[in-house]
């Protein structure tokens, strides 16, 4: 599927990225889960994709009514309620750097050998 | 961590240890060394210089190693007689010692171990891999948690203006052909979302590629709409506006216009704008392929993109 749009290298890469959320998203699930793509970004086309050029769904008033066609990316599912209590926030056992407030938190089970 | 120096304001780094003694016979004593150098303020010094100097110290014996511990910390300053009496000491061990069997308790499968945001990561920890990531992390706060809704109206001609620092680009939008994408068009640069987006992607006779606020060219809008592909309109010209894809059905904001005719790229790629002006100020871009490696222009920016609705 990916091999007839290898002559545009950009789409590789965005297929790439849909890779990168996936690894994302599957984490979500727990380990157990990894190789699990999240359903929304798997999905195919909803059946109204199948149909006729899109101005043919078009209403007479030259007004689009809905925009059918369009899907929501949802980046992450919500986690279920039993993994947080497996990895626990962070206490005063860890070292910290960075803002309470920053957006992404890199936790790191680490030995320096 | 680099990463922690480049985005202060949004990245938080937790360190945990979980030194596998078991297996790693200086393990513990490293873990240690950090804490004694940290009840004197210098726990993330200690941290580089292990990691810095881990050749250095992996093949030592364990008292030689003890031996090599304190000779760094007096390089780091630190009040040596205190390190040597905090390295062994008792809490400290415990505290080493409880770390790792928290870890083993958990089922922590090895080192490093790593959480994004709470969850398990297990993609490559590279710098670049983890900036995207952090990239892509912070463009979700600007994503969208609706489609867009219905702004255009199909009996008005649009017309988008790109001002960039070296002009502006008109062109021309086909809401007849893809009314889904030049809906989302118009929708995105009426909410800002081009203002200050780079033209991440240029590659001179082929396509200038753009709409990523992430600058990966990775990022999305938080929504996907359909391929809307017209066998009237291919790309057999210059100037031609595209939505990108990472696959059909899956266009969102990033979007490229062709220097050149491109056939290869008709059938799957909406089409859903011509250039009318400015095809100049397009080949003036500064050519950019972040996909090669090495490094990249800074490159040239979209200062806004306006709508003219007529």
């Amino acid at each position: 599927m990916r091999k007839q749009r290898s002559n545009y290298s950009a789409v590789r890469y965005l297929a790439l990225a849909f890779w990168l959320f996936l690894i994302l998203t599957a984490c979500q699930g727990g380990m157990s889960e990894v190789t699990v793509a999240s359903p929304t970004l798997t999905s195919v086309p909803s059946p109204t994709s199948t149909a006729k050029p899109a101005t043919a769904t078009l209403a007479p008033t030259n007004e689009i009514v809905a925009l059918a066609g369009c899907t929501l990316i949802s980046p992450r599912p919500t986690p279920g309620p039993t993994e947080r209590s497996l990895l626990p926030p962070p206490t005063e056992d860890d070292w910290i750097r960075g803002p309470e407030s920053a957006t992404v938190t890199f936790t790191e089970y680490s030995d320096f050998q | 961590m680099q990463l922690g120096a480049a985005y202060p304001d949004d990245l938080r780094i937790v360190f945990r240890h979980y030194p596998l003694v078991s297996i790693h016979d200086k393990a513990a004593l490293a873990a240690q060394a950090s804490e004694a150098a940290g009840r004197q303020g210098m726990f993330w010094e200690m941290h580089d210089v292990l990691f810095g100097q881990y050749s250095a110290w992996v093949t030592l014996s364990p008292e030689d190693y003890e031996a090599w511990l304190v000779e760094r910390s007096e390089e780091l300053g630190l009040d040596v007689d205190r390190f040597v009496a905090d390295l062994k000491d008792t809490d400290n061990v415990a505290k080493v010692n409880r770390a790792w069997e928290t870890g083993r308790e958990i089922g922590i499968p090895g080192t490093p171990f790593f959480l994004i945001n709470g969850q398990i990561y297990t993609g490559p920890l590279d710098y670049t891999s983890l900036e995207t990531i952090i990239k892509l992390l912070k463009l979700e706060r600007r994503q969208f948690t609706d489609c867009p809704p219905t702004v255009i109206h199909l009996d008005k001609e649009y017309f988008a203006t790109l001002e960039t620092e070296k002009g502006d680009i008109v062109i021309q939008l086909f809401p007849e052909v893809a009314p889904l994408a030049v809906n989302s068009f118009v929708f995105l640069a009426r909410e800002g979302w081009f203002d200050g987006v780079l033209f991440h992607w240029v590659i001179p006779g082929f396509v200038a590629q753009s709409g990523d606020p992430s600058e990966t060219g990775y990022g999305g809008p938080g929504y996907a709409f359909q391929n809307e592909i017209s066998p009237d309109v291919v790309f057999d010209r210059p100037g031609r506006l595209g939505m990108a894809n990472s696959g059909p059905d899956s266009n969102g904001s990033q979007f490229f216009i062709t220097f050149d005719a491109a056939p290869n790229l008709d059938g799957n790629y909406t089409i859903f704008g011509q250039v009318i002006a400015g095809m100049e100020v397009l080949e003036q871009l500064t050519p950019r392929d972040p996909y090669t490696g090495g490094g990249t222009p800074p490159g040239d920016r979209i200062l806004h993109v306006s709508i003219e609705e007529r």
